[in-house]
């Protein structure tokens, strides 16, 4: 299922105009217009599968979702320059924000502003976990995901131990458990 | 060994097990650069975080401005590279052999992860409320800023983000 070939520069049109608005989550549902609705490169089952490919590799999985769209699409030279696109602009920003901080930082309306932001950024994090289909959980599982928290914030537990005790552990009750 | 490396090879570890996103590995990596090595502090940790939640693109480019305040220009390029190398080459890798075909052990595995996820995510928001001024009343506006996520998965979560941002600058002290 090689789709047509799409040209490198509408690539990184499409990603730079993502990169410097898409804000705070919603990527997703960007990147399936996008592919789906917008330009047709890919169908229905087509996205349902770069998906799951995006799901199985490390890294945020909307901007996953975006990458393996545009590697299916111009291979590495698309990967790279979606990568490029969706990072670049939000950095300089980023760099932007940060300097203007520190610049103005005595002021109280800034310092409340930001103090502000890590409300968000904790509301963010912590909604990013309620998509994690809560309803299939057995009790099993929130006793794991209770000790990765407590092994990570509280112990100070190294995350290469934690991930692959936690994943071994977690397949081992699933089997017990007899799910799949 | 230099700030600059060690910086790389937090963030590069972090990166391959990043299963879930960056938000999952937050406090993982503020307990290996902050906790561990030193590199800068809590505050300034979850102070960056948090800008990048009011900058446009994925949450990874809060790295570059740690890198930055570390190392200048050249500290930003190498905190986004320690993350693109990991992140886009198992990408790379897993999208070649396509979802499909990928071994039936890896799936499992990935879906064993979720509780794993789930309490890192809950402890990176954990990390992000470490520097909170008021705690009662931040976390009382974190949950209400869930609270509208929930209700109103539509809306853009910019709005959210605004909203928190101006009840910060009015009332927070």
């Amino acid at each position: 299922m090689q789709p047509a070939k799409v040209a490198l520069s509408l690539i990184l049109r499409e990603y730079f105009l993502i990169g410097i608005t898409g804000f705070g989550g919603g990527l997703q549902g960007r990147f399936y217009h996008l592919a789906v609705s917008k330009h047709g490169w890919l169908n229905e089952e087509e996205f349902a599968d770069i998906n799951a490919t995006a799901s199985l590799a490390p890294g945020g999985n909307a901007s996953n979702v975006g990458l393996e769209i545009a590697r299916r699409l111009r291979g590495l030279a698309g990967l790279v320059t979606a990568y490029l696109c969706l990072v670049v602009p939000g950095s300089l920003v980023m760099i932007g924000l940060g300097t203007t901080y520190e610049y103005y930082q005595d002021e109280p309306a800034v310092r409340g502003a930001l103090q502000g932001l890590q409300c968000a950024a904790t509301a963010l994090i912590l909604y990013s976990a309620t998509k994690l289909n809560l309803s299939q959980w057995t009790f099993a599982d929130y006793l794991l995901a209770f000790g990765a928290c407590l092994a990570i914030f509280f112990l100070k537990a190294p995350l290469w131990t934690v991930l692959p005790g936690g994943a071994l552990l977690s397949l081992a009750l699933r089997r017990w458990g007899g799910r799949p | 060994m230099r700030p600059e490396l060690q910086m790389f090879l937090d963030i590069f570890m972090a990166g391959a097990l990043s299963f879930g996103g960056l938000a999952a590995v937050l406090s993982s990596l503020q307990n290996s650069l902050v906790s561990q090595h030193h590199l800068l502090s809590n505050e300034d940790f979850s102070r960056t975080y948090s800008l990048a939640v009011g900058a446009p693109g994925p949450n990874a480019i809060f790295l570059s401005l740690l890198g930055y305040r570390l190392a200048g220009a050249p500290g930003a390029c190498l905190a986004g590279l320690a993350w693109a190398l990991p992140t886009t080459f198992l990408l790379h890798q897993i999208g070649r052999t396509g979802s499909t075909q990928a071994p039936a052990w890896m799936k499992a595995t990935r879906k064993a992860l979720v509780p794993i996820v789930a309490g890192m995510l809950t402890a990176g928001a954990m990390s992000t409320a470490t520097s909170f001024a008021l705690p009662a009343a931040q976390w009382g506006l974190s949950l209400s800023g869930l609270l509208w996520l929930v209700l109103r998965p539509r809306w853009n979560p910019i709005w959210m983000v605004a909203a928190c941002a101006l009840i910060g600058a009015i009332w927070i002290r």
